[in-house]
């Protein structure tokens, strides 16, 4: 039987072919006409929004929580009496700002803007493993395959940005779970994140030394035929249809990355406000800068990475050191945001995949083991109160015990802030309807601003 | 697509494909049953023709190398469904 599908998928002026036609009349002529069909087209929410986008930092490995943002001055009472394992923090809290946030001295930029902070201090995850945390974090389960939380986002929301990606994701991990965490699963292709690189121009390949624009148009054009000949034998098959998709986005990319990432073209303040021109903080300052960039041309979801926070032993200097490279580069990005009005409505999300233990691990009083039970994560921005503690662990700091956020609760948060009801953004697979947050996940109400 | 080894393929087949000296028709029969197990159709065998910006015999490599790489490029020879 001929479907209505079918027909408008095969025929001659099928929906690839409209919106590829549109895309050519767009390179065509200056005045572009009206936007047809486009899977990352920006779309409603469902009540009104606090924070446009998300930029999640994601801190590989489990960040202690103990020697950082969650103050324990029990353990290190403990500690002096020798009681089990027990470790005090490495480094001193301070009040800071006047909301009296404890912060660590790991963090003495960053504490700086401790009014624009949340801090999560009763976060908790399933298990203590590398692998399922992590993937868990990113993708809602600890064990089978899903759509990662950015995907959900840009399938929820579309994007802003006519030629960049929705989701975009910046050094990702390659291991536990790597590409899994900003995968689409069985969401449509055009809802993954695509990685970009600190180095390398953001995307290996991406400028075609060999042919004029025109002849390569000519030549994508000759490529997206066959493809659409080929959706046509079989219409509606996802992965057709996300290849046609993605080589009309990655014909607009070959313009738009370079642009987008050239941090040449940032003033000498900028880049040194984020930490450019120290080794030290250059890696993650530059994540930080294409993130705002990113961010500036409506990208909804842009993920930065800092590996190495797996801190069993020597945690004194390593874990010093990591807050060191991170530290100056999110307090430049802060107050950029802030100076372009952008705080507002963009989400921060900082935080690994759980925290560390209350005991010392393998090296006596230096060294911390998984705790995935209580630890801490942090937003700012897009809709959060700042200055503001919500949840807290035991006294030893190694059981969330008050205002307690899993998993699913914090997607659920995240979602919320970003005007989308997160038992309604389902999607249709195998026969039954999916969720992001599965079938729990409560909003953290107490921290909206 | 743009990768050096895309285009160092795609260029090798081209020559290969050239250094039978059929017609352009016949080499474009000949690259899709290398590439893809399959002849073209007609609607394909013009539109590959057009990328090559005619049909004379021999022709521009560098325009051969442009229809290989795009033929590596499409669905069909990257997945198999």
């Amino acid at each position: 039987m001929t479907t209505r599908r079918h027909i408008l998928q095969s025929s001659s002026t099928g929906f690839g072919w409209l919106a590829f036609q549109a895309l050519n009349q767009r390179w065509a002529h200056a005045a572009a006409p009206p936007k047809t069909i486009n899977p990352l087209a920006p779309k409603p929410p469902h009540f009104a929004p606090r924070a446009k986008r998300v930029i999640f930092m994601y801190m590989q490995g489990g960040p202690s929580h103990l020697d950082t943002f969650d103050w324990k001055p029990e353990l290190a009472k403990a500690e002096a009496q020798k009681v089990q394992k027990y470790m005090g923090s490495v480094f001193e809290f301070k009040p800071r700002g006047q909301s009296g946030l404890m912060i660590s001295e790991a963090f003495p930029e960053l504490a700086k803007h401790a009014d624009s902070l949340c801090l999560l201090n009763g976060m908790k995850t399933a298990t203590n493993a590398h692998q399922m945390a992590t993937v868990a974090l990113h993708i809602g389960s600890e064990s089978f395959v899903r759509p990662s939380m950015g995907a959900w986002i840009v399938y929820g929301l579309g994007s802003e940005g006519e030629d960049l990606p929705g989701f975009v994701t910046i050094n990702p991990i390659a291991d536990n779970g790597g590409a899994m965490n900003y995968g689409s699963a069985f969401l449509p292709a055009s809802f993954q994140g695509t990685r970009l690189n600190t180095g390398g121009g953001g995307v290996a390949h991406l400028s075609n030394g060999r042919l004029s624009d025109a002849e390569q148009k000519r030549q994508i054009e000759f490529i997206q035929k066959a493809n659409r000949r080929l959706l046509g034998q079989d219409p509606g098959n996802p992965e057709i249809e996300g290849v046609i998709q993605s080589y009309e986005l990655a014909y607009k990319m070959q313009t738009s990355v370079p642009m987008t990432l050239d941090l040449d073209q940032e003033p000498g303040h900028i880049r040194e406000l984020y930490g450019l021109n120290d080794g030290d903080t250059e890696r993650f300052g530059t994540q930080c800068l294409m993130a705002r960039r990113l961010a500036e041309k409506g990208v909804r979801f842009i993920q930065l990475t800092s590996p190495g926070w797996d801190h069993h032993n020597g945690l004194r200097e390593n874990l010093g050191r990591q807050c060191h490279s991170i530290d100056k580069p999110i307090a430049g990005l802060i107050a950029d945001l802030k100076q372009r009005n952008m705080l507002d409505d963009t989400l921060i999300v900082w935080g690994g995949e759980f925290g560390r233990g209350s005991g010392y691990d393998n090296e006596a009083y230096n060294g911390r083991g998984h705790n995935g039970g209580g630890y801490t994560m942090w937003m700012a921005g897009g809709g959060v109160k700042g200055g503001h503690v919500h949840g807290s662990t035991n006294e030893m700091g190694d059981t969330a015990a008050t205002g307690v956020m899993g998993t699913h609760d914090l997607h659920a948060t995240i979602l919320h802030l970003l005007g989308i009801n997160h038992e309604r953004l389902t999607y249709r697979y195998a026969g039954r309807n999916f969720r992001l947050t599965d079938v729990a996940g409560e909003v953290a109400k107490d921290i909206l601003a | 697509m743009n990768s050096p080894f895309m285009e160092d393929v795609a260029g090798e087949i081209a020559s290969k494909i050239l250094e039978e000296k059929k017609n352009s028709g016949e080499s474009v029969n000949e690259l899709y049953r290398y590439l893809l197990g399959r002849g073209p159709s007609a609607e394909e065998q013009a539109e590959a023709l057009a990328l090559l910006g005619g049909t004379e015999v021999g022709g521009d490599p560098a325009r051969w190398t442009t229809l290989v790489q795009a033929l590596l490029g499409t669905a069909e020879f990257r997945y198999v469904f």
